[in-house]
């Protein structure tokens, strides 16, 4: 988790500071979760939008009857003006949540992954250490 | 040896990923047309009397599109449609909200 008074850096500084390659720097980044989350959001609320909408406005009644199946999923989706609001509610809700938590899983699972690089480098050196010791 | 960031590590985690729309896009179209491909062709192979039955329905959102081989071209090319404009957009709203 990232403390409130995060301040972001740039790559290029970054790398030159660490003397690490930028692509090494690029993988082991961080993923704004909560700008995925917002994006992602607001693309599930406009696709089902333009879904609901489209059908609804050429009368298409078949398709209409398929999408209504999302009323499952999302209690209170009914096809018509209101509903397409609920759902559209709905669908940035569910986007914003599973853009959030791909990027924190991502961004856990990297730092986990920079300590348990730390640790081995540093079981590696003492290993060494004591094989010159004895 | 502590669970806490040493700074250099600290400072790499500081960078935040900015995204590139266009690949992202590309990506996206690959995996949702290839995925749609996949799934329609599977289907053509496995055969049956109704082969698809549910799938077809996507023929009337993606207009030519049915389970057959043909189909499947056809809806390799609107996901990939899809895909891509999910993508991009996707990039593009992720590094205009990151920039923030």
């Amino acid at each position: 988790m990232l403390d409130p008074g995060f301040q972001p850096a740039n790559m290029d500084e970054v790398a030159q500071r660490t003397s690490l390659p930028r692509r090494v720097v690029l993988v082991l980044a961080y993923v704004n979760a909560k700008a995925l989350g917002t994006s992602l959001g607001i693309i599930c609320g406009v696709w089902l939008f333009l879904l609901t909408f489209i059908p609804l406005w050429r009368g298409d009644s078949q398709a209409l009857r398929s999408i209504a199946l999302l009323s499952q999923y999302f209690p209170g989706f009914r096809i018509g003006y209101t509903g397409i609001l609920v759902g559209v509610v709905y669908a940035c809700i569910a986007g914003f949540v599973v853009g959030y938590l791909f990027a924190s899983i991502r961004n856990y699972l990297v730092h986990s992954y920079m300590i348990f690089l730390r640790r081995r480098g540093e079981q590696e050196a003492a290993s060494e250490l004591l094989d010159h010791l004895m | 040896m502590s669970n806490k960031l040493s700074s250099e590590e600290e400072m790499i985690s500081r960078v935040v990923i900015r995204m590139h729309a266009t690949l992202i896009g590309v990506v996206l179209g690959l995996i949702f047309g290839l995925g749609l491909f996949f799934a329609t062709i599977w289907l053509v192979f496995k055969g049956g009397p109704r082969p698809g039955v549910h799938l077809m329905l996507l023929g009337q959102f993606f207009p030519g599109y049915s389970v057959t081989f043909l189909g499947s071209l056809v809806g390799f090319f609107y996901a990939f449609a899809i895909g891509f404009v999910t993508g991009t957009f996707l990039g593009f709203l992720y590094n205009k909200f990151a920039k923030q």
